[in-house]
């Protein structure tokens, strides 16, 4: 349960699992939910990497 | 008379053994206490570097070793030319390869002429966006791309190989893209001067002068974009799931056409442990698949490379 070592889901792996077999609309929407999460995340995450490679830029902080 | 500039004795600038300013410029070399620990320092971090590029190099050998023992038992011709219901993947081989094509003849031709555009047309304000919403699209989950065929191609529908040819080509765009940007900028200024100055239109340098020094690392970038999608599982399982066992050559057809990776994870989710065997020869298969494009990508590289700087 909470233990790294329990078998456990992500975002992804969850979406990848139940999709093919969702039953009702709102499981769909739910699944669809998740991709949004991880969607904000993933966005999140590659813009913030961009801002430090941006940081990082030395022919920028030259100039 | 003159005035006598007496020199003070440099034993009095000597201030540590640490050789704090101002030091003696003649004080003998010999490893101080403070020398003594830099140089583990620099042992243990170049052990350490050391030791993790043998570790990666390691990984991939015992990954190597894992899919060929357990792989090689399955391979025949018969695994590779039959049906599943006679135990083969010849039908997931030629899905993956008909997709995996369809997606590159889709992605290359948007994604060379988005790098041309940004390199060659764009002001440096659009071009900086594109390239960050490039970079973005290439960090993205690829399960996202399949929801996202899902929901505009497959729920209504039907799954099958074309969506999964555009999710791969969507996740292919922004690699082959970023690719041929980078490739853009390093080709050389007197080139296009040269063009230039005789008369010759923007288009037709960029087509007669430009692209042709490009074209071995565009094939290059294209090859590895190829590779790396031809094992991408997350958004198959979503829009080219459920396949008949039989080889399915319409990628238009109204049901999914098998491939490997969907072969692989079918197999290791059902019960059958003869499954298990045909789920390792079956990624030896793509394995061998991806590292033959590898190598011949490195191939094409090198020889572009070559081209690049005779001229």
């Amino acid at each position: 349960m909470t233990s790294l070592f329990a078998p456990g889901d992500t975002l992804a792996s969850r979406i990848a699992s139940q999709f093919p077999s969702a039953l009702s609309d709102l499981q769909v929407s739910s699944l669809y939910y998740l991709g949004a999460i991880l969607l904000v995340i993933g966005v999140g995450a590659n813009l913030t990497a961009v801002w430090i490679a941006n940081r990082f830029d030395y022919e920028k902080r030259a100039a | 008379m003159s005035k006598r500039v007496e020199l003070e004795p440099l034993d009095e600038f000597v201030v540590d053994e640490a050789h704090e300013f101002p030091f003696d410029p003649a004080s003998p070399l010999v490893a101080s206490g403070n020398l003594r620990r830099r140089h583990l320092i620099s042992r243990v971090a170049r052990g350490g570097a050391t030791a993790a590029a043998y570790l990666a190099v390691l990984m991939l050998g015992f990954l190597l070793w894992a899919v060929i023992s357990r792989g090689i038992g399955a391979i025949s011709w018969d695994f590779v030319t039959k049906g599943p219901n006679e135990g083969g993947i010849g039908p997931a081989l030629v899905g993956t390869a008909i997709t995996v094509l369809l997606a590159t003849a889709m992605a290359m031709p948007v994604g060379v002429l988005t790098a041309i555009y940004t390199a060659e047309y764009a002001g440096p304000r659009v071009g900086r966006l594109v390239r960050l919403v490039l970079d973005v699209m290439n960090g993205l989950p690829t399960i996202l791309i399949g929801i996202f065929i899902y929901a505009a191609f497959v729920a209504g529908h039907h799954q099958n190989g074309f969506a999964a040819a555009m999710a791969l080509a969507i996740i292919e765009l922004p690699m082959i893209a970023r690719t041929t940007q980078e490739l853009l900028t390093l080709v050389p200024r007197a080139l296009r001067d040269g063009a230039e100055a005789l008369g010759v239109g923007r288009w037709r340098v960029i087509l007669g002068v430009v692209m042709p020094t490009v074209a071995g690392g565009v094939l290059t970038a294209s090859v590895l974009a190829a590779a790396r999608v031809a094992g991408e599982t997350a958004p198959q399982i979503l829009v080219n799931l459920v396949s008949p066992p039989e080889y399915v050559l319409n990628p238009f057809a109204d049901h999914a056409m098998p491939t490997i990776p969907v072969t692989i994870f079918q197999l290791s989710e059902s019960a059958d442990p003869t499954g298990f065997q045909r789920a390792w020869g079956s990624a030896l298969c793509l394995m061998t698949l991806i590292l033959i494009a590898n190598v011949v990508a490195r191939t094409l590289h090198n020889r572009s490379q070559k081209k690049i700087e005779s001229r």
